[in-house]
């Protein structure tokens, strides 16, 4: 793997100085060559389980674009990227997060096993989870993640329209932090989750795009009788549906398990301190935690070019502004969670279906998993006796499902496991429609420059939303008896009918852009160029509906409220800039803030920069929340061409 | 430089009578094509010998000689009444072995110029004075001007200047409105209707180079650049106004390709002329993909980072004309030193291949009337800008702008590329110097006569069309 990047670094840096030794490459008439070189390293500040401070993320990016005109109406441009992190082999296995429950630990089970985020686990008692994070380490698939635009533009000299094709990305909307109309594209998390720019953070995808002038066209007549000026209409065609990439830093061994005939080996998923954690796995009734269960994650992905989305805009100015109509119907960026079955693996208490010692791997269907945790007697009744004290001895449910080959936990060393396997499914429908309108409000004139704020507004909303359900009801085994009422981890061991709700949502966002002049600091050069804005997410019967599957312990609220800042100050005839981004997520009390402090007196082909990010939140409450103990301070220098 | 001051306290009267002294003594113009051909053959420099043949073409001639009729002046009159020191000849060279003995020379040469000689910071080692050229506009332009009718012009209180009907002349005339001004909102105004001196101009390519105190490029910007005239369009199709963007007077639009960092940002500003309507400002930014709507009133931010001219000083003085905010004062008349308009046949500055050096640059002695513009907010990042307006061109040839205190901050001097045959103008460089800092920002434009500047249309200032070029 180490052999793979060198050589594939060795080539861009060979590329690079292949076309720095040509400068006429460097802009020769319609034909642009250029791209960068960016290498960081940072400190882990806030590791999960409170070590010292360690090597944190060490992203690298090696990047070119090229453009090329033969004629004014003609424009094809490409864009190849390869991103890494240096992380796994440079932290030496010094950070670790919260991993499965820990059996022995004994009731009530709240205590976790240990996941070493850099390096590949012992596989034994008392440290069975680990994973050397090589999935994540060179981010090489050439169509999903190296290109990053690849397309051809043609505008038609009138200016009537411009069709574009390829592979590209657009953005939709006037809110910063959150997406309420910027959802073409889904998003890359892997990196860097939120605190990524916002360019690098959508994911490019095969598309092809119109934009139609309207006056050019002739079309605008009926418009303009609307009031709807300078009318302009944009139609995306997505053939190629993708949908966000994340990665859970899930411990459990058979999360990648080997179809049958396969030569691949199980795996578990690691994406460093800035993935999301695995979820706390505990009962939401009773409080205990889920011993020796894990989950198997995987990913129920889009056939290429067997899906489509379209979307369309329409941009006009009214009322002294400009405004926008959306309308998109594709598909979910972020999964829903679905339990197709589950693994009863005989022999290994540690969910390793692979361990040495493992009589058997026995598949469970969806109703058999369900009846075997939901059912009278059952491993949740089971797990709720034992704080009582009513638990006996030969009650284990997996030791009676197994006629004794599972240890009763009550009386010897557990030696069986149960891993519940998961569709993170994104093929649900979105169907969205939208508004936008951003106005300079040019009746205003502030502060000692007398500069008028930028009003932004946007306003969506999206029908059936797919929820997963916090509280469920199991199903009916014995007539009569009442259905067991499940809440937290054990709600996601459901039927998708059961498990799974949809709801409308209106969101709204309200925000102002200001360019700030201070009356004390006379020699001021620029202007501090702020943005603030305010969220409501408002979700029809969001009762018992999960923020997002499979954290079980964090619920939509009926309105959720956030504030985002931004601020950017350039200092010394702007050699530096100070640029800070602050997400506050005001219900869940999660809190995100970035800092970058960028320097340009180097030349213009040396960018150095420094940058710290910070996370505060519950646990698991949120975004925030999940990456709360993600941390970091960064050096990074990027060389440009 | 020398400048005749006028006397405020004499108010209108007086300034009528030095402004028309000089406009009413045309004086027979000097054969100054022969003193450029003969200039040209002195120094055999192909950029010289090329601007010589321009002006000499039968239509350049013939335009000139329309212009001059119209005006009763033209430089070389001008200058030939002007008591010029006989010294300042055309092929006067100076440099650090001279130029104390012509202590004359303050009175024309900026003292930006003056301090460049042998100066570590963007140093000549040497200026050479060029024959004065005679620089006009179009013939549409000349027809235009001819037909505003005198006397129908009236500003509101606020300072738009109104035409026929009360309608806003920026917006729906053309020509120039004020061809022999006799205050400083006319000349203003004049120079605001020379805009950029063409219907639509193109800049193929822009490179804007970051220059600090020890005359190294920070970074290097370069960007393609459209320019569009939106009221009283006179020369290129669509004649007339565009309306599709209301009552505006002029749109421009940038696209930024390099460096890598910014390439693809894209700017569109729509100006109205309206003291009441500020500017139609969108942006597309890169890094977001996204257009963003800015601030209209905001033109005090560098165009881009350390850029040392904002949206304001765009084509030298861009600055939205409102009384409630600016005084304008004629403050005199002379005649000053200053880069030729002669782009289309060479570039006058020498610059180092950085742009942030130079070996010697081309001057020429033009005639000006002095405009200050004094903020009367006391929040404008300049207290006053002296603007010097060739009495020719109606542009402006140099530029001071002076900082809260009243210290002299930035200047700004051009070359226009200037074609003779049809009196339009585009530009060739521009320099903007931070004499406070010792910072400077060179700018080099290749300006397109050909198709790609005729077949502009409106989309260009759609921020969402743009963003795709």
């Amino acid at each position: 793997m180490r052999g793979k990047l060198s050589r594939v670094l060795l080539g861009s840096s060979a590329l690079i100085a292949a076309a720095q030794s040509a400068p006429a490459l460097a802009l020769a008439g319609d034909f642009y060559f250029g791209g960068q070189i960016r290498q960081g390293i940072s400190l882990a500040l806030d590791p999960p389980l409170k070590d010292d401070p360690s090597i944190g993320p060490s992203q690298f990016t090696a990047q070119m674009q090229a453009t090329y005109k033969p004629v004014d109406s003609l424009t094809f441009t490409g864009d190849l990227w390869l991103r890494g992190d240096w992380f796994y082999g440079l932290n030496g296995g010094r950070i670790e997060q919260p991993a499965i429950q820990d059996v022995t630990a004994g009731p009530p089970f709240l205590r976790r096993f240990e996941y070493e985020l850099a390096q590949d686990p012992a596989g034994v008692l008392p440290q069975p989870f680990g994973n050397d994070g090589k999935k994540q380490r060179l981010l090489s698939n050439f169509d999903d993640d190296v290109i990053r635009q690849l397309s051809v533009s043609y505008a038609h000299p009138t200016g009537a329209f411009v069709l574009s094709a390829g592979k590209f990305q657009r953005g939709w909307g006037q809110a910063d932090g959150l997406r309420l109309l910027d959802i073409l594209y889904p998003q890359d998390l892997r990196q860097r989750s939120i605190l990524t720019d916002t360019e690098d953070l959508r994911l490019p995808a095969w598309s092809a795009a119109l934009d139609v002038n309207l006056t050019a066209s002739g079309l605008n007549a009926p418009f303009d009788a609307l009031g709807m000026k300078n009318a302009t209409f944009e139609f995306v065609f997505i053939p190629e549906v993708r949908h966000s990439e994340l990665v859970i830093n899930n411990p459990t061994p058979g999360s990648f398990y080997p179809m049958p005939g396969s030569r691949r080996r199980a795996r578990s998923t690691n994406g460093g301190i800035l993935a999301f954690p695995f979820p706390v796995l505990a009962d939401g009734e009773s409080g205990l935690g889920l011993p020796l269960v894990g989950a198997n994650l995987r990913t129920k992905d889009f056939d290429n070019f067997r899906s489509q989305e379209i979307g369309a805009r329409l941009k006009f100015q009214a009322l002294g502004g400009e405004a926008t109509i959306n309308g998109f119907y594709g598909y979910q960026d972020l999964p829903i969670v679905e339990l197709t079955g589950s693994e009863l693996i005989i022999g290994s208490a540690v969910n390793n279906p692979f361990a040495p010692g493992v009589l058997a791997v026995v598949p469970l269907t969806a109703e058999q998993t369900v009846g075997a945790v939901h059912g009278p007697g059952g491993f949740l009744d089971f797990l709720r006796s034992l704080p009582a004290g009513t638990a006996m001895p030969g009650q284990f449910p997996l030791s009676l499902a197994t006629g004794g080959l599972c240890n009763d936990i009550l009386i010897a060393p557990p030696n069986c496991s149960l891993n519940a396997s998961f569709d993170l499914n994104y093929k649900y429908r979105q169907k969205l429609v939208g508004t936008s309108f951003t106005r300079d409000m040019v009746e205003l004139k502030l502060g000692p420059k007398a500069v008028s704020p930028v009003l932004r507004l946007e306003a969506s909303y999206e029908f059936d939303k797919p929820f997963n359900k916090g509280r469920i009801l199991a199903p009916e085994f014995i007539p009569g008896v009442p259905r067991e009422e499940a809440t937290g981890s054990g709600a996601l061991i459901s039927t998708i009918e059961e498990g799974v709700a949809r709801r409308d949502v209106l969101s709204i966002a309200v925000g102002f852009d200001y360019n700030l002049w201070l009356p004390f600091w006379t020699s001021q050069e620029a202007s501090i160029f702020v943005t603030t804005q305010f969220f409501n997410i408002h979700t029809s019967k969001s009762r018992n509906l999960l923020s997002q599957a499979p954290y079980a312990f964090d619920f939509v609220e009926k309105n959720q409220n956030f504030l985002t800042q931004t601020w950017t100050l350039p200092l010394r005839n702007e050699t530096i800039t100070l640029d800070g981004l602050l997400v506050w997520d005001i219900d869940k009390k999660g809190l995100t803030y970035r800092q970058r402090v960028d320097f340009a007196m180097m030349g213009g082909r040396v960018k150095p920069r420094i940058e710290w990010g910070h996370f505060s939140g519950r646990q698991e409450a949120g975004l925030l929340g999940a990456l709360k103990n993600g941390d970091y301070f960064e050096l990074s220098i990027a060389y440009q061409f | 430089m020398k400048i005749t001051r006028r006397k405020c306290g004499f108010g209108g009267a007086l300034a009528a009578a030095l402004l028309a002294s000089t406009l009413a003594a045309p004086a027979v113009a000097a054969d100054w094509r022969s003193d450029w051909a003969a200039f040209a053959a002195k120094t055999g420099e192909p950029g010289h010998k090329a601007w010589a043949q321009m002006v000499a073409a039968p239509n350049a001639k013939a335009l000139d000689e329309a212009w001059r009729a119209y005006r009763g002046y033209d430089a070389s009159s001008l200058i030939a009444a002007g008591n010029i020191p006989a010294e300042l000849q055309p092929g006067l060279i100076i440099n650090k072995g001279n130029l104390a003995s012509m202590p004359w020379l303050a009175r024309y040469l900026p003292g930006f110029w003056r301090t460049r000689v042998n100066n570590p910071w963007f140093g000549v080692q040497q200026i050479r004075i060029v024959p004065t050229s005679h620089y006009y506009m179009s013939a549409q332009m000349l027809a235009a001007t001819k037909k505003v009718a005198p006397g129908s012009l009236t500003f509101s209180p606020s300072g738009e200047l109104l035409g026929a009907g009360n309608k806003l002349f920026m917006a729906t005339s053309g020509g120039i409105p004020f061809p022999k001004p006799k205050t400083g909102l006319e000349l203003n105004y004049s120079q605001m209707a020379h805009g950029v001196g063409i219907d639509d101009m193109h800049f193929q390519n822009i490179t804007m180079a970051v220059c600090n105190r020890s005359n190294q490029a920070e970074r290097t910007y370069q960007a393609e650049l459209w320019w569009r005239k939106l009221g009283g369009r006179v020369e290129d199709a669509p004649l007339g106004s565009i309306t599709t963007f209301g009552d505006a007077q002029e749109a421009g639009a940038i696209v930024f390709k390099s460096p890598r960092d910014v390439r693809g940002l894209a700017g569109a500003r729509i100006r109205y002329p309206a003291t009441t309507k500020d500017d139609n400002f969108k942006v597309f930014i890169p890094t977001l993909r996204r257009t963003r709507t800015l601030a209209g009133t905001n033109g005090q931010d560098p165009l881009a980072a350390g850029l040392e001219f904002s949206w304001d000083e765009w084509r030298s003085h861009w600055s939205k004309t409102d009384l409630k905010k600016f005084d304008y004062k004629m403050a005199g008349q002379g005649f000053i030193l200053a880069q030729p308009e002669v782009g289309k046949a060479y570039n006058p500055l020498k610059a180092a291949a950085n742009g942030c050096s130079a070996s010697a640059v081309d001057l020429e002695l033009r005639p000006v009337w002095i405009l200050d513009i004094t903020d009367k907010t006391g929040t404008y990042q300049y207290k006053r800008q002296r603007l010097y307006i060739d009495k020719e061109l109606y542009y402006v040839q140099y530029k001071e702008m002076f900082d809260r205190a009243g210290k002299l901050l930035r200047v700004w001097d051009d070359a226009r590329d200037f074609d003779p045959s049809t009196g339009k103008s585009q530009w060739k460089n521009a320099l903007v110097a931070n004499v406070n800092a010792n910072r400077v920002t060179y700018i080099t434009m290749k300006s397109d006569w050909g198709p790609g500047r005729t077949a502009m249309n409106n989309s260009i200032f759609d921020i969402d069309q743009l963003r795709n070029r």
